[in-house]
């Protein structure tokens, strides 16, 4: 059981850490100078979601 | 009457000249026996007989060159009734922007237009079974929050009949009794003859399965084969023209068009959005979890791209887990979902990780003419003799341009208006002018264009009232006459054409 907790936390690290080395190394694009919009991983997203990510 | 020509002895044609001669039993050439005036002494001669056969579909297997495609000989069907054995049903007119000349589209415009092919609607509903009322695709509430009073896109809604109407089945008794038609089974076109000045069909040769031929006469003669199969006749008739018949500026089997299909993104749904789908229960036969778009005529026009029909398709529904998790939830889980990062984080679990996503979006597309993307004919011969299909399918950099700008657009919309979140497809976006293959959809088996009709020879292998440049006696029906694609399936607009070409051979002159 113990083990298991250790297990997933450690998941949740690598999963946390992976999440932000790939949203880091994307470059955002600008779609037709339209500030508002970045694409990410082919998302096309509001610049404000970035906050919530 | 209809008989097997396998079955028949003596030459059943022998001094007989028939008004009109229909090649080819499918929609086009059914429909047209309906309609020619009962005046008329019709002969229909179909290729196939009254169930598949291996011997017959075989006859349609040829090679691809071009884009990945499907296998030709499973992609229509080759017995009486056509392709309406085995259709879909889905049913509308072409939009009256189909017709029109674009600058932005090389080869666009019909010489006709679609005032001359409304009259026919109403009839082409009824042949096709289309009932009166409304019928949607479209998932009620979802269409009008997504499309209202947006100006880049409309809502669109196809007809459908369900069953699909089968051709055969519908008409079998009538050809079986209508006393002016003879129809023969299992009899294949195999050759045209034209008169020494090459001005008029003089006679055409016709063979069954067990190798008997067979030479017919009629007035009139209309090649109602398929996309694919009229441009293959014609060009393998080439014993008096050396390019096949119809096809002195080499026009014959070019401009070969399907519909493009495919899957270019995917998106996650608003909190507000995922509570419609996820509480109501989908009407059978009345909705669709299905969203279909088409592109205003304005964006068309300032945004320079094709005719398209863009399927936003939720997996959303009462008994998916799926709407418990909240929006930015499905934000965080979707943007980690490149396959770099899921295969990453799936070696790392050892376990297989799916970014969830809330549905696909899908497009069947205009494809814009090309005269590149053609029919030919190769080396290899079917048992008649005559040389097998080679298809060249080709697409362009507009077809791609016309995803990338569908998919964008509705990806604004989307964050726009708050309604959720779209993934495109990188090879959609890129810059080349690549497109994927299978396990695509690809393509709806809708052959289009290889005899298009045009203002004149140049242009065109058939003129605005589907009669072939050059030859007094020859029409062809079907597809192949399609000027330009639209996005709507074949069937309906081919009916109407269909009629449209009774009505103009039951008022010519039909003596040659």
């Amino acid at each position: 059981m113990e083990r298991d907790i250790s297990r997933r936390k450690f998941l949740s690290l690598v999963g946390m850490l992976t999440l932000f080395f790939i949203t880091s190394i994307s470059t955002p694009k600008k779609i037709n100078d339209e500030e508002e919009y970045v694409f990410i991983n082919g998302w096309l997203l509001k610049k404000k979601d970035l906050n919530d990510l | 009457m209809i008989y097997d020509l396998n079955e028949i002895k003596d030459n059943p044609f022998e001094e007989k000249i028939f008004d009109i001669c229909i090649i080819g039993g499918g929609v086009a050439g059914i429909t047209l026996a309906m309609y020619l005036k009962t005046e008329f002494n019709i002969l229909l001669v179909e290729g196939g007989g009254l169930e598949f056969s291996e011997e017959s579909q075989e006859i349609y297997k040829g090679k691809n060159s071009g884009h990945e495609y499907h296998e030709l000989d499973t992609a229509r069907a080759r017995w009486l009734g056509g392709t309406s054995n085995w259709w879909g049903g889905y049913s509308a007119p072409l939009s009256s922007y189909d017709f029109k000349k674009k600058d932005f589209v090389k080869y666009s415009g019909w010489p006709i237009d679609k005032m001359d092919l409304d009259p026919y609607e109403k009839e082409s509903r009824s042949i096709v079974d289309l009932p009166d009322k409304r019928q949607s695709i479209n998932y009620e509430g979802w269409s009008d929050i997504l499309v209202k009073s947006d100006e880049i896109f409309n809502g669109f809604e196809f007809k459908w009949s369900y069953p699909p109407t089968n051709f055969k089945d519908k008409y079998k008794s009538e050809l079986i009794n209508q006393s002016n038609i003879t129809c023969y089974v299992n009899a294949n076109l195999t050759d045209m003859t034209l008169l020494d000045d090459l001005s008029s069909i003089k006679n055409i040769e016709i063979k069954n399965y067990k190798g008997a031929v067979f030479n017919t006469n009629a007035q009139i003669y209309i090649l109602a084969t398929g996309g694919i199969e009229n441009a293959r006749l014609l060009l393998n008739f080439n014993k008096q023209c050396k390019n096949g018949i119809g096809n002195d500026n080499g026009l014959v089997g070019r401009f070969f068009s399907e519909h493009p299909h495919f899957v270019i993104g995917d998106f996650i749904m608003d909190d507000h959005v995922s509570k419609i789908f996820s509480s109501k229960e989908p009407e059978k036969d009345h909705e669709f979890r299905i969203n279909f778009l088409v592109p205003s005529e304005k964006f068309q026009k300032n945004d320079k791209v094709l005719n398209f029909g863009l399927r936003v398709e939720t997996n959303l529904n009462p008994y998916s887990h799926r709407h418990t998790q909240s929006f930015k939830e499905k934000l965080k889980d979707a943007i980690c979902s490149t396959d770099w990062s899921e295969n990453t984080i799936n070696k790392l679990r050892g376990m297989k990780m799916y970014c969830k996503i809330d549905g696909k979006l899908r497009i069947a597309a205009e494809q814009a003419q090309n005269p590149k993307s053609r029919v030919t004919i190769g080396s290899e011969v079917d048992r008649f003799g005559l040389k097998r299909t080679i298809l060249n399918w080709q697409l362009q950099k507009i077809d791609k341009t016309t995803f990338k700008k569908a998919s964008i657009n509705l990806a604004k919309l989307f964050a726009k208006q708050n309604l959720g979140r779209v993934r495109i497809d990188d090879w959609v976006v890129s810059d080349d002018t690549e497109f994927p293959g299978f396990p695509q959809e690809l393509g709806g088996n809708h052959h289009m264009c290889t005899t298009r009709m045009g203002a004149s020879s140049s242009e065109g292998v058939v003129d605005r009232n589907q009669k072939v440049f050059g030859i007094d006696n020859l029409y062809i029906a079907g597809s192949s006459v399609f000027a330009t694609t639209g996005h709507v399936n074949p069937t309906f607009p081919i009916i109407q054409m269909t009629l449209r070409l009774a009505d103009h051979i039951n008022t010519r002159d039909t003596t040659v």
